[in-house]
């Protein structure tokens, strides 16, 4: 089953009088289970690629599903429930609320939209699973940037979604810690089969994943399957 | 469990500073307008009080007190002993001025007794011809007032049936008036009698006479029989009487004063309280805006988790309808406390008459002042919250 798909998108900027396509007719598709890397240079249009499928911008032509659903249908209250039910978005950087605990950066997701069950206790099931749980507790302020991503993903997943989009996961980390972060996703894609769609500049994402692909000056072209 | 409201609380929580500031420019606008708005009302009711009481056409007094002295005593109760020359009384009933009713007064300071931790002013009335004092008896004092009993004002900390010592005399209270808001509320009245008794006390205590002449008579209260002016009286009285060390004031003057000065004072209250308004509404738009323009990381992350527009924009005018209440409440704290202390102050200070409003409109300009400095609160935050609503997403989480 397609979990996203996207049909010749592209995505065009003007700087100054100049126009130019930071996403250039990419197509791509993923199955439930998947597991996709995307790899580029800085300013190659990956990150612009992932937040058109969040929703967060708009392609200027093309089409993009969501399991099954079009998102350019879609009005604002409408791709705010989707990306809150279906997607498990993992910016850059360390994007937390500092005035709430860690547990309470996990829950977050959960009390934007109605969602049953016991929340609080998944969210410390979670940080368990990613041997956080102490810092539940804790502000962000108090924690790793390695910590921190790990926080991210806990609250990625709080909605049990379709697919988790993670832009630049390892950015800022020391090699042991992205190892960590990688394994991470790794284990949740083959274990737990959640869909996965990576964009990085940082190449050891390469030995994770199941698909690659490179983005070229907003061009995507497939690099293999692993 | 975490909801939107805990996520406000939580914002005001940890950035103490910030929240101070907006807290603190709440509390002075609900306070101010609380206490600004008490202020007004209880001048405008001590103006009323004035003019209705004040009965007389005419007030006659010695030419060496001036026109500021006299309202002073009439307004702030300020102990005085003065006396007009001997005859004084008659000298006026001679003229033919179109007096209805004419009746004398007499004034005298005690000196510091067990009543009081002041001296207090005694006011001797003369029973039979009064006709301001008396009205005001009458709805308290179901008989007439004996030799040796005393009504006392309001602010005189005594109650019927106790007795205070004046002069070396036991007298009893027969009766406490209502409030006045004027320096009558400080004064004690006793009939003629009773003065003479107390005056000749205070000659011997002193070893002075009174007055040279030994007159008795501070004031002379003339009512005028419809048709005649007061203005015309008072100068007629001037004309004929000034040299014999006796003025009239017609008391048109005192009530005219009265007015313009409190036109005045209500008119600076409110031009201080828009201004006040003013300041806060700019204080407060401004902290959230810089708030807001801080935080753009925080909505765009509230967003792309799967908040709305309008979930954002409730959070964040939850915060500040938190901020406002926290504000407007603490404001009625200070205004029910600086209200109490202002009475006396006020009087003194402005020369104004002040009669403290009923506890039932303190309480409804207390809620209105809140509700008043709530809805600024809202309403200074709600163009910077509005427009971040509409920023785009990719544009808050820009900074990452």
């Amino acid at each position: 089953m397609k979990i996203l798909r996207f049909e010749n998108i592209s995505r065009e900027y003007a700087r100054g009088s100049a126009k130019f396509l930071a996403v250039n007719n990419a197509n791509l598709e993923l199955e439930s289970g998947d597991f996709v890397n995307i790899i580029g240079r800085s300013g190659s249009g990956k990150s612009t690629l992932l937040k058109m499928a969040a929703g967060i911008l708009t392609p200027t032509s093309g089409k993009i599903e969501l399991d099954g659903e079009i998102l350019a249908a879609k009005t604002d209250a409408e791709l705010s429930r989707m990306r809150n039910y279906k997607i498990g978005f993992i910016p850059q950087g360390a994007s937390v609320l500092p005035n709430l605990t860690i547990i309470e950066n996990v829950i977050l997701p959960a009390i934007l939209w109605e969602h049953g069950g016991d929340i609080a206790g998944y969210a410390m099931i979670l940080l368990e699973k990613f041997g956080i749980a102490n810092l539940a507790n804790s502000y962000p302020d108090e924690l790793s940037g390695g910590e921190l991503r790990r926080v991210l993903i806990a609250r990625a997943l709080i909605n049990h979604p379709k697919i988790i989009l993670a832009d630049e996961p390892t950015s800022n980390l020391d090699g042991e810690s992205s190892q960590n972060i990688l394994q991470i996703f790794s284990r949740l894609n083959s274990q737990e089969n959640v869909t996965l769609l990576l964009v990085s500049h940082d190449l050891d994402t390469l030995k994770f994943g199941k698909r690659v692909f490179e983005m070229n000056d907003g061009v995507l072209t497939q690099k293999s399957v692993l | 469990m975490l909801s939107i409201s805990k996520i406000a609380k939580r914002n005001i929580q940890r950035k103490p500073l910030r929240s101070f500031c907006l807290i603190l420019t709440v509390m002075l606008l609900s306070g101010f307008v609380f206490i600004g708005s008490v202020l007004n009302v209880s001048l405008s009711d001590g103006a009323v009080s004035l003019a209705n009481r004040l009965g007389a056409d005419v007030m006659i007094v010695p030419s060496s007190y001036r026109f500021s002295q006299v309202e002073g005593i009439i307004l702030t109760g300020k102990p005085s002993s003065f006396y007009l020359p001997d005859n004084a009384l008659e000298e006026v009933q001679k003229l033919d001025l179109g007096i209805e009713k004419i009746s004398p007064q007499t004034f005298l300071a005690s000196f510091k007794m067990s009543c009081c931790s002041y001296p207090v002013q005694l006011i001797g009335i003369d029973y039979d011809s009064d006709f301001i004092i008396k009205h005001w008896l009458g709805k308290i004092l179901s008989q007439k007032l004996q030799d040796g009993e005393l009504i006392i004002g309001n602010n005189i900390a005594s109650d019927i049936g106790e007795y205070l010592r004046f002069f070396g005399q036991n007298l009893k209270v027969a009766g406490k008036l209502e409030k006045t808001g004027m320096g009558f509320d400080s004064s004690v009245f006793v009939d003629r009698a009773t003065i003479e008794k107390l005056a000749d006390e205070s000659e011997r205590i002193s070893a002075k006479r009174l007055h040279d002449s030994g007159s008795r008579i501070s004031v002379i209260m003339l009512k005028l029989k419809p048709g005649y002016d007061s203005e015309v009286a008072a100068m007629e009285i001037n004309r004929v009487l000034g040299s014999r060390g006796i003025q009239a004031i017609f008391s048109k003057s005192f009530v005219n004063n009265m007015s313009q000065s409190l036109m005045f004072v209500s008119r600076a209250i409110t031009l201080s309280l828009a201004l006040i308004w003013f300041l806060a509404v700019i204080i407060i738009g401004l902290l959230f805006a810089l708030s807001i323009s801080e935080r753009r990381l925080e909505m765009g992350t509230l967003r792309y988790l799967g908040a709305t527009r309008a979930k954002l924009i409730r959070i964040m005018l939850t915060e500040v309808l938190m901020i406002s209440s926290y504000g407007a409440i603490l404001g009625i704290f200070l205004g029910a406390l600086v209200i109490p202390v202002i009475n006396s102050r006020v009087i003194e200070a402005l020369h104004l008459p002040f009669l403290l409003s009923s506890v039932q409109f303190m309480i409804s300009a207390a809620i209105i002042s809140g509700v008043f400095a709530i809805l600024t609160g809202m309403l200074a935050a709600l163009i910077p919250v509005l427009r971040a609503g509409r920023v785009e997403i990719n544009d808050m989480l820009s900074e990452v």
